[in-house]
């Protein structure tokens, strides 16, 4: 199927071409010239500008113009139509996102590494980055993305696992003096076989609110200029229906009773129709540059609560106040300068924090009870509340030098040394609904160091020919040390095209959580885990035809140590995490896009497979999955535009649980039901100026999953049993409108 | 605050630049589309012009390697040479010793780039800046980096003074400036 689909984009590349060629009339020809327009210039996979089709890495560039014309409002939403590698999914609450076929479902985002202006946003507890509006940065302010497929640790060190994605933000002067914002959603209802909901009490929506503003001067000779940033965002969602889950029971060793999931709904039973599906965030931003100096301030709190219980304490009462929240600040001051064509400096000093709360209210004893009961109240009338937190605080100062031997950019090598600080700790408090503290668990809290020097040698052996070489080392008080090399070559084919072959690598620490975190009875602490590490050989072509440009990739990763949480001996119900989990991982990928006059195209695909030591596919990962997209410029002004992402069939999220009859003897999901559709959104967009009003652009969106239902498992029941076998997989968002109205004042 | 007045004070850090390769690629095939340029020259010199900073000197010494590796210019062989920009007589001087078709100027020239395009209107000499700045004060042609893509801007009235005459179609892909 992949060949059929290269001979395929190849064939229409070069015919696409051709008709431009002949559409134009112009002896010489424009569309190299074009082409060279539309190549991207990146800073993420070499911290260096340099072309897109140089660097050494797989990369998609999303630009300002892509975002806004094409409606896409998160980093989310813009990995699933754009990108070339990268898979996004929603899971009811926080997203999830897996590249090349290797989706690690449960990670809270911290296999791939996300950037913000050079600065990590991953957090130190548990590496945690957001790509849904928990990423805290208005959509308005990004001036482009660049979403890189494969390990990146070689300059960046932890989490930089499966990619990295870097998010430029706008300058002043791109920015415009002021900018704002208004944007609301709508989505019906819908039933619990998918189908919507006509009712106007169902209704769900969003509104979002942003104001930005940049001004640019000289100050003292040298140029200064600000951006700043607000946002805030609320979700509320839709009514949502699930199937009913019935005859759940639960005891305290001695006593068994039907298992609360709501205080008014019946003992015992789990499901029906819920609101409870929301979303609230707000940002600040505020950058300044002056000369060499740049500094930068940013702060979000995202929060969420959702219907569907995953199995694992988000959302425990279908019905309760159970909510997550994350909070950001991060701060940044860098001085950068050119001394002399042969060697520029850079040195960087940072400060973030981080604080995690997840709040769970609940009337189940298995769910929220710990420690010895409280004698005088009777469980099965009685809600738990529980409060569990994460922080993390860290800082460090990094400094970054770049010796250019011949002093005419063909021969840099970058010299690099950061150091960082970080304390982190976590407490959980299980108190009664009216806040009687009965129990504290999961105390810890630790302060580490870690020390890393990299070094990156570019070379253009020839005019075609580049060679990037690099190595990390990072050194950390309770690890053995780890070193990330890698190599890529890049040659310039005659005819213009670029063959790339990339060798990189990557680790993940260990996480604070997974060190520490334990759950009595259930989870107890492992802190002698160690990192986690991925190889990755790559080897690519991409071609230009003009505006029109076609890219190849095969690629095969190794990933070891991969860091899970299973049972501490193979009958113990005691979990612990354990570096226990390989992955063999290959496949290939395409793409295909371009332009004609006032039409544009895309169409990216990534066909993978991801395979467990134990010669099980990955859950909730599909193995095949793309993006295609078109763009009509019409003539009145105002651009449409057409969009789908679409990835294959994939394992649900417990596809490996099994259950025990009444004999003791296995019982698993039924045939085909640990199986969940392939899935398929379409949007339609029109977006454009308004004529006679200067500045106000308007943007209407609508769209929704074709499939009823994504992959993940919701609802007590994670297992099958002998009377339940079908799992409730969590809905989809069938259908929403969207209406964005910014106004720009330059 | 010291320290920070001593480390604010450059000026030529003032926007980012298109990677000199990428800048040398737009300019070797623009001039395709100068009926002046692409229906006289031969070979041709290009001179490459920065001030007494690290940055600007720097750019300049990539954007002499880059042009180097180019085949032609347009369709001409090309020489380039480095010249340190001193004041308008120098460059002056330095223009007339050696009859470049275009001067390039590295970043930096944001203050001096009208009285430059003014002393060179009537020659035939494109001017070239490698960044946005000085186009709308009289360089014909500028570099500039928007949303992560390269984008060239124009000066139609000094391209006039300085008799450079780009083709419709490429114009079309250039953004003009008053």
């Amino acid at each position: 199927m992949t060949n059929r689909i290269l001979v395929l984009l190849l064939t229409t590349a070069a015919a696409l071409a051709r008709a431009e060629s002949a559409d134009g009339g112009d002896e010489l020809g424009t569309g190299e010239l074009a082409g060279l327009l539309d190549t991207a210039v990146v800073s993420g996979p070499s911290r260096a500008d340099e072309r897109v089709d140089d660097s050494p890495a797989t990369v998609t560039v999303v630009t300002a113009e892509q975002l806004r014309s094409l409606g896409l409002r998160t980093v989310h939403e813009a990995i699933n139509f754009l990108s070339l590698g990268m898979l996004s999914q929603d899971p009811l609450h926080s997203v999830e996102t897996g590249v090349r076929g290797v989706l690690l479902s449960g990670d809270y985002g911290n296999h791939l590494l996300v950037l913000v202006d050079g600065h990590t946003i991953n957090e130190s507890w548990n590496g945690t980055a957001y790509y849904e509006q928990g990423l805290g940065l208005p959509i308005e302010l990004i001036d482009h993305l660049e979403l890189i497929v494969g390990p990146g640790s070689v300059l960046y060190g932890s989490s930089a696992m499966l990619g990295v994605v870097n998010v430029v933000t706008r300058s002043a002067s791109e920015l415009g003096r002021l900018r704002v914002s208004l944007e609301g959603s709508l989505a019906p209802g819908q039933r619990a076989d998918g189908s919507l909901s006509s009712a106007p009490g169902g209704l769900g929506g969003s509104g979002r609110a942003a104001v930005l503003s940049g001004f640019a001067t000289q100050l003292a000779g040298a140029p200064f200029e600000v951006t700043a940033a607000a946002e805030y965002f609320l979700h509320q969602g839709q009514t949502l229906e699930f199937a009913k889950q019935t005859g759940l029971t639960e005891s305290d060793g001695t006593n068994e009773w039907p298992q609360r999931w709501s205080r008014e709904g019946v003992p015992g039973e789990w499901g029906g129709e819920t609101r409870r599906y929301g979303t609230r965030s707000m940002s600040l931003w505020l950058k300044s540059r002056w000369g060499d100096l740049t500094a930068y301030v940013r702060g979000s709190s995202y929060s969420r609560t959702t219907p569907a219980n995953d199995g694992f304490g988000v959302a425990v009462d279908f019905d309760g106040q159970a909510y997550e929240r994350d909070r950001f600040l991060n701060a940044e001051l860098r001085w950068s300068r050119v001394l002399n064509p042969h060697l520029s400096a850079m040195v960087r000093g940072y400060v973030d924090t981080y604080e995690y709360v997840g709040r769970d209210q609940s009337s189940s004893w298995l769910m929220n009870g710990s420690g010895d009961p409280p004698a005088d109240v009777d469980l099965r009338d009685f809600t738990f509340l529980q409060l569990n937190a994460g922080w993390a605080s860290w800082g460090g100062l990094e400094a970054q030098t770049t010796v250019d031997w011949l002093g005419d950019g063909r021969f840099p090598l970058m010299l690099g040394a950061d150091a960082r600080l970080r304390h982190f700790g976590a407490k959980n408090v299980d108190s009664a609904l009216d806040g009687s503290t009965y129990a504290e668990s999961n105390v810890y809290q630790a302060t580490e160091w870690q020390l890393a020097a990299y070094a990156q040698q570019r070379a253009r052996l020839l005019p075609s020919l580049l060679l990037n070489v690099g190595l990390r080392v990072d050194a950390q008080s309770v690890f053995a040390p780890n070193v990330a090399p890698r190599g890529a070559l890049t040659w310039t084919t005659p005819w213009g095209g670029r063959l790339k072959a990339v060798v990189s690598t990557a680790f993940r620490s260990p996480s604070g959580y997974e060190r520490f975190a334990e759950y009595v009875g259930f989870q107890i602490r492992n802190p002698n885990l160690s990192p986690e590490h991925v190889l990755t050989g790559e080897l690519g072509y991409e071609q230009r035809f003009g505006r029109h440009r076609v890219q190849v990739v095969g690629f095969a990763s190794r990933f070891t140590d991969l860091i899970r949480l299973e049972s501490v001996t193979p009958t113990d119900e005691l979990t612990m995490y354990q570096n226990s989990g390989r992955i063999m991982n290959g496949g290939g990928q395409a793409l295909l896009e371009g332009a004609a006059g006032a039409f544009s195209y895309g169409l990216s695909f990534t066909g993978a497979v991801a395979v467990s030591d134990d010669q099980t596919l990955l859950p909730v990962s599909p193995s095949w999955f793309g993006n295609a997209r078109v763009s009509w410029e019409l003539s009145a002004g105002p651009r449409l535009s057409f969009l789908t992402h679409f990835s294959g069939p994939r394992l649900i999220s417990a596809a490996s649980n099994t259950g025990l009859d009444a004999n003791g003897e296995p019982v698993r999901w039924r045939e085909g039901a640990e199986w969940a559709t392939a899935q398929c959104e379409l949007r339609a967009v029109v977006e454009g100026s308004v004529q006679g009003v200067r500045g106000l652009r308007l943007r209407g969106v609508v769209g929704g999953n074709v499939m009823p239902s994504s992959g993940y498992v919701v609802g007590p029941r994670q297992s099958p049993s002998v009377d339940f076998t079908s799992p409730t997989l969590a809905p989809n968002n069938r259908l929403f409108a969207l209406l964005t109205a910014s106004w720009s004042l330059d | 605050m010291t320290l920070v007045l001593s480390f604010g004070a450059t000026p030529e850090r003032d926007e980012a630049v298109v990677p000199p390769q990428l800048q040398a690629a737009l300019l070797s095939r623009v001039l395709r589309y100068d009926r002046e340029f692409a229906s006289r020259e031969q070979r041709v010199a290009v001179l490459v012009v920065h001030r007494e900073s690290g940055a600007s000197e720097a750019t300049a010494r990539q954007l002499v390697a880059a042009l180097r590796s180019e085949p032609a210019l347009g369709t001409a062989a090309h020489d380039e040479v480095l010249v340190p920009f001193v004041n308008l007589e120098s460059l002056v001087k330095a223009i007339d010793r050696h009859a470049p078709r275009v001067v390039v100027f590295a970043p930096g020239f944001a203050d001096a780039s009208g009285p430059i395009a003014n002393a060179l209107a009537g020659r035939q000499v494109l001017t070239v800046s490698s960044t946005p700045r000085g186009i709308r004060e009289g360089f014909v042609l500028g570099f500039d980096l928007v949303d992560g893509k390269p984008s060239m801007l124009f000066n139609l009235a000094s391209a006039r003074l300085q008799k450079a005459d780009f083709r419709a179609e490429v114009i079309k892909l250039m953004k003009v400036v008053p």
